[in-house]
């Protein structure tokens, strides 16, 4: 067939096209969208709604931004803090310290006075 | 934003809100047009209201997974890609179809001559004969041409719904249209 078929073409074939008429809705459509709303108990599901606000954010790239920053900070509070974690400095470097999962532990456990 | 964009855009708001009366206004609304798109997906009057259900039936439970992330986003595009995946499930399920029976080219010609009227009969063959050609097409190629010549949507909004790029769609209706200037063409010369 002819790649270059013109705007005659286009509406000859269009005009057959629409020679499939469409159908008109049931009466009893939405009274039955009701009722299979009604008998039909809603799938159960593992994740709740907010995975989808989730999905949404990564979508949007909104989730890969804030994740960027809280790596950005982290990267910076490890710089920034000196050998042991806390040492010499306020209490937030510690807790911020890429190494100290188990120093901001035991900065809890020992009440915050680290 | 055109005004029933907007509309609709209030009304999912109250929906995800809880409004059943809300959900009502929107089933009535787009209900002719779902059915529709899967009656000629599915090529089944029967199937398309079933299918038309289930849809909307989602959309309910759904409403939840629908936002508003660009002011250019649609409700209609959300609900035809909801249309698409319950058709494409139908059609999984679905064994494969008897072959329709056919009127003669010369009768089929003849119907759509212009200026003869068409019999009632003589019209169900000539749908008959496009809902078999276009039964044949692949369901990406089926999607994007009838969402072109029955439901009008631009090549932009098409590919939203089908998620692709706009060269994809173009691409799918040039092969559609091509395929169906074969299986028609004794229509399309008369």
């Amino acid at each position: 067939m002819n790649r270059h078929a013109g705007p005659p073409d286009e509406m000859k074939l269009k005009r057959v096209l629409r020679e499939w008429r469409g159908i008109e809705p049931n009466a009893d459509f939405a009274a039955r969208v009701w009722h299979r709303i009604e008998a039909e108990p809603a799938p159960w599901r593992w994740w709740p709604d907010f995975v989808f606000g989730l999905r949404a954010a990564l979508e949007s790239r909104t989730a890969y931004a804030a994740a960027a920053v809280i790596v950005a900070l982290l990267w910076a509070a490890t710089l920034a803090a000196p050998r042991g974690p806390g040492r010499g400095r306020p209490p937030a470097f510690a807790a911020l310290h890429g190494q100290t999962l188990t120093g901001a532990y035991a900065g809890l456990l020992m009440g915050g006075n680290l | 934003m055109d005004r029933r964009t907007e509309e609709d855009r209030g009304l999912v708001e109250r929906m995800r809100a809880g409004d059943e009366g809300a959900f009502g206004i929107l089933l009535n609304r787009y209900q002719r047009p779902v059915i529709n798109f899967l009656y000629r997906m599915l090529g089944s009057a029967e199937d398309a209201h079933d299918a038309a259900q289930e849809v909307f039936v989602r959309v309910y439970r759904g409403a939840n997974r629908f936002a508003y992330r660009t002011a250019r986003d649609r409700f209609s595009t959300w609900l035809f890609q909801v249309a698409r995946n319950v058709a494409i499930d139908h059609l999984r399920r679905r064994r494969p179809e008897e072959p329709l029976d056919s009127a003669s080219p010369a009768d089929l010609a003849r119907a759509v001559a212009p200026g003869t009227p068409a019999t009632d009969a003589a019209a169900r063959e000539i749908g008959d004969r496009i809902a078999a050609a276009v039964a044949e097409l692949p369901e990406d190629q089926r999607t994007a041409l009838v969402l072109a010549e029955y439901h009008d949507l631009p090549n932009g909004e098409i590919a939203n719904v089908m998620r692709c790029s706009v060269k994809s769609v173009e691409s799918r209706l040039y092969r559609a249209k091509r395929f169906l200037r074969k299986q028609l063409r004794h229509l399309l010369e008369s």
